[in-house]
């Protein structure tokens, strides 16, 4: 079931009225439970066979972690997420090349992919190298293991929480309380604004001129290209901070996943504000261990090079997505080779995120497009200045216009706090006031009003 | 003891006390906020979506299934942006409807007609009306009034409104279901109204029905809410699955000439749906050309003129770009008629009367 569901809805308030009960004639265990219960019937009620998977991936979490000692075991707990990743997601991908380069059909497998398995994979594994490099110790309660790996607000499209993070906090007594709930619906909201009223109107316009780039205007497509800029990171941020409402909800918290990203001034800092849960996996588990930094510059140009190829391809079996992943990371390693001022002035600084936003749009087509055929005739309009449907999209200069609201919100709000790095903020009221309640019913009922009617899927679900 | 005793009951009493106090003032905060921002928004609604009701006395509409509230405002911003008034007679006119003003073209249809996604001005009707001077020309074209349906209500439609030159009806599909168009050949013409909408609907005048037509915010939220829940699939157009069959649509057009008595010409003006393909170029659906070509021919033998949008749209999209669908708040080429559209149809249907007179 999708956040942005009356499914959904139903759901959550019985999760949390449920837990409410529980937490006050229960002992903690049965709130454990009772949260791993929703969380595999929020899983199953895509697929009921995908629990087994997920079931699969924790018990093998779970013993291989408890035996970290014997290496051949704790290799078996590394490659066990990767096999069940790598057959779901990839390997009709790989068929596919291979049956390309040798010139003969192979034929694909009819594999249904596991909503979600990109993530709780990931978390499988951080949870199995944490446990071996003594960050965190063994979690001997399977029951609190295999409710890290399927907690239900992160489950299908993160944020990746790691062991660290969360595993202390199930150990914890944390409750549901009036405070949580009411900081925790109001990200919701948040959310649901960002996801349903902006990026699923956004998606009917960039689906329209990603269909069919050859029929439209130069301007048209450019203006397609930000709106996709926008929408996805709507989307993917809106969905980021329903999860991290709904854990709110439960006495649970989680990490920014996104910081405006399109503030950034060059594109190691775009990584540092985007998608912020996978940036920081696989810096510490590929990064790093492929050496880093530590082995010199050219090693280190080609570790960054190599995790955002493959960061490119956990997005998705496609090429467009490697290629992707293969642009940002030729731009991190010349932006590493590029000396740093160590003062900017005001047009350094807009200079550098005009130039940021641009080349981010440029992958943002390789990631849209469905092929490499899509995207050159996306590149192709725009700089043949191609004539066509002109469609001046209006959700999109809405989207353009409340994106530049948030950030000079943020920037005077950093600037307020003297903060040299600038932090997105969550417009928070207190709902314990009129003035609070109003604001907040309003944009509940403004999420309703303007909501996108149809069917869209969240962009991440897919990876 | 017994005074601890005594003194916890009293703290007990006292904290379940002040709990009650503190529920009841949060709810009336919420109350009182809910009412507020209730009205703040219901009066921006007016602005973005005021979509007009129902008539009291739809149930008296005899020439479409139903009508709408008379001289109301309404704007219509979900799909593309209009805005106007509704008529003295409940239907989508920028003039009201005078008996004793002769109407000589009878504009008759569907939503497609009836334009309120469009400036009210801008409305096939309104540019006929500026066009051809010395007619009038009045529309009572509604949403759902398709084909079938608005020839089931052609007689009562010609005894209210005595067209003297032409009737205008409008389709986007030659293709209709056996079962339809045997109603349409089944149906009396008993110049009463009897459709399933008319009988179905609300009849209720009481202060809850009031309320609700009168805040369009509320109208706005069932409507949101009823799609929300019933969500659709992305938009994508449906081709009709309908075989044509000449034998029936023969006999639905000779009900039209029968109606009709010589007393006035009829045009249908065939409007069809249009879609891009991979190359960009411009595809018109539910548009097999031999279907269109036998529908053409049936209009011929009883009467009819027929006119084909067919080249026009396409023409307007390799020279110009331009789609006669669509909105810029919604995907390119789907949906209602644009201005553009009603541009197209009203300039092929001046051209059309010009050459036929």
């Amino acid at each position: 079931m999708s956040f942005a569901s009356i499914d959904f809805l139903i759901f959550f308030i019985v999760v949390i009225l449920g837990t409410l009960i529980i937490q006050k004639f229960f002992s903690k265990r049965v709130k454990e439970i009772f949260l791993l219960l929703a969380s595999y019937f929020f899983y199953g009620y895509w697929d009921w066979r995908f629990c087994f998977l997920l079931l699969f991936v924790t018990i093998s979490s779970y013993f291989t972690a408890k035996h970290k000692d014997k290496k051949e075991i704790y290799i078996l707990g590394i490659v066990i997420p990767l096999v069940v990743l790598g057959f779901f997601k990839y390997f009709n991908f790989f068929l596919d090349s291979v049956s390309s380069i040798i010139g003969h059909d192979l034929g694909i497998l009819n594999i249904i992919l596991p909503v979600g398995i990109s993530f709780y994979t990931f978390q499988a594994l951080s949870y199995v190298i944490d446990v071996k490099r003594g960050k965190i110790e063994v979690e001997n309660d399977f029951i609190r293991l295999a409710l890290y790996l399927s907690f239900f607000p992160q489950l299908v499209a993160g944020p990746i929480v790691r062991a660290a993070d969360f595993l202390p906090q199930l150990k914890e007594n944390r409750k549901v309380t009036a405070d949580n709930v009411k900081y925790g619906i109001q990200l919701m909201a948040f959310g649901l604004f960002k996801k349903i009223v902006i990026a699923d109107h956004l998606s009917v316009f960039v689906d329209d001129v990603f269909k069919v780039p050859v029929a439209f205007h130069w301007l048209t497509i450019i203006l397609a290209v930000v709106a996709y800029s926008i929408q996805i990171y709507f989307d993917f941020s809106g969905y980021s901070d329903i999860a991290i409402g709904c854990a709110k909800c439960l006495g649970y918290d989680f990490n920014k996943n996104f910081n405006l990203p399109y503030i950034s001034q060059n594109v190691t800092e775009f990584w540092r504000r985007w998608h912020i849960s996978l940036s920081t996996w696989l810096k510490e588990y590929l990064y790093i261990p492929l050496g880093g930094n530590r082995k010199g510059k050219v090693r280190q140009y080609i570790n960054l090079f190599i995790t955002m190829l493959l960061g490119g391809l956990w997005h998705g079996a496609s090429w467009t997505f490697v290629f992707w992943g293969g642009l940002n990371g030729l731009a991190l390693c010349i932006d590493k080779m590029i000396p740093k001022k160590k003062e900017k002035n005001l047009f350094d600084k807009v200079i550098g995120v005009l130039l940021t936003y641009t080349f981010i749009c440029f992958t943002w087509i390789f990631f849209r497009a469905d092929s490499f055929n899509k995207a050159w005739q996306v590149i192709k309009g725009i700089f043949t200045f191609q004539n066509g449907i002109r469609q001046p999209f209006v959700w999109a200069f809405i989207a353009i216009i409340l994106l530049i609201i948030f950030t000079i919100g943020a920037i005077i709000k950093s600037h307020k706090n003297k903060d040299k790095y600038v932090e997105g903020y969550y417009p928070i009221v207190n709902l314990n006031t009129i003035l609070g309640l109003t604001i907040f019913f309003g944009v509940l009922v403004i999420i309703v009003c303007l909501a996108f009617k149809g069917e869209q899927p969240f962009v991440y679900f897919q990876f | 003891m017994i005074k601890k005793l005594n003194n916890k009951k009293i703290i007990g009493e006292t904290s379940k006390k002040s709990f009650i106090i503190k529920t009841i003032n949060y709810c009336f905060k919420i109350l009182i906020s809910g009412i507020f921002i209730f009205l703040i928004l219901n009066f921006c609604c007016n602005f973005y979506c005021n979509i007009p009701y129902y008539a009291k006395d739809y149930k008296n509409s005899t020439v479409t299934p139903y009508k709408y509230e008379p001289m109301e405002n309404f704007t219509y911003g979900i799909e593309g942006y209009g805005y106007g008034r509704i008529n003295n007679d409940g239907y989508v006119n920028v003039d009201d409807y005078d008996s004793n003003k002769e109407v000589n073209i009878l504009m008759v249809g569907s939503s497609q007609f009836e334009a309120f996604q469009v400036d009210i001005r801008d409305s096939v009707t309104s540019r006929l009306n500026a066009k051809l001077k010395d007619k009038f020309v009045y529309n009572i074209g509604i949403s759902g009034n398709l084909f079938p349906k608005s020839i089931s209500n052609l007689a009562p439609a010609i005894t209210k409104y005595k067209p003297t030159d032409y009737i205008i009806l409008e389709m986007s599909d030659v293709k209709y279901s056996d079962k339809e168009l045997r109603e349409v050949i089944e149906k009396e013409d008993d110049n009463e109204n009897n459709s399933e909408s008319s009988a179905s609907q609300g009849k209720k005048t009481n202060i809850i029905r009031s309320f609700y037509n009168n805040s369009s915010l509320l109208r706005l939220l069932m409507r949101q809410v009823e799609k929300l829940i019933n969500r659709e699939t992305p938009s994508s157009i449906v081709e009709s699955k309908e075989k044509f069959n000449e034998k029936l649509t023969g006999e639905v057009l000779n009900k039209i000439k029968t109606i009709v008595e010589n007393k006035v010409k009829v045009i249908i003006v065939y409007h069809p749906s249009v879609t891009l393909d991979s190359d960009g170029k411009l595809l018109l659906l539910n548009n097999e050309k031999e279907d269109v070509e036998k529908f053409s021919k049936l209009c011929q033998e009883n009467e009819i003129y027929f006119l084909d949008m067919s080249n026009r749209f396409k023409e307007e999209y390799e020279k110009n770009y331009i789609l006669p669908y669509g909105f810029s708040n919604t995907s390119v080429g789907t949906g209602h008629l644009n201005k553009y559209g009603h541009e197209m149809i009203a300039d092929e249907l001046y051209k059309f009367i010009e050459e036929v007179e």
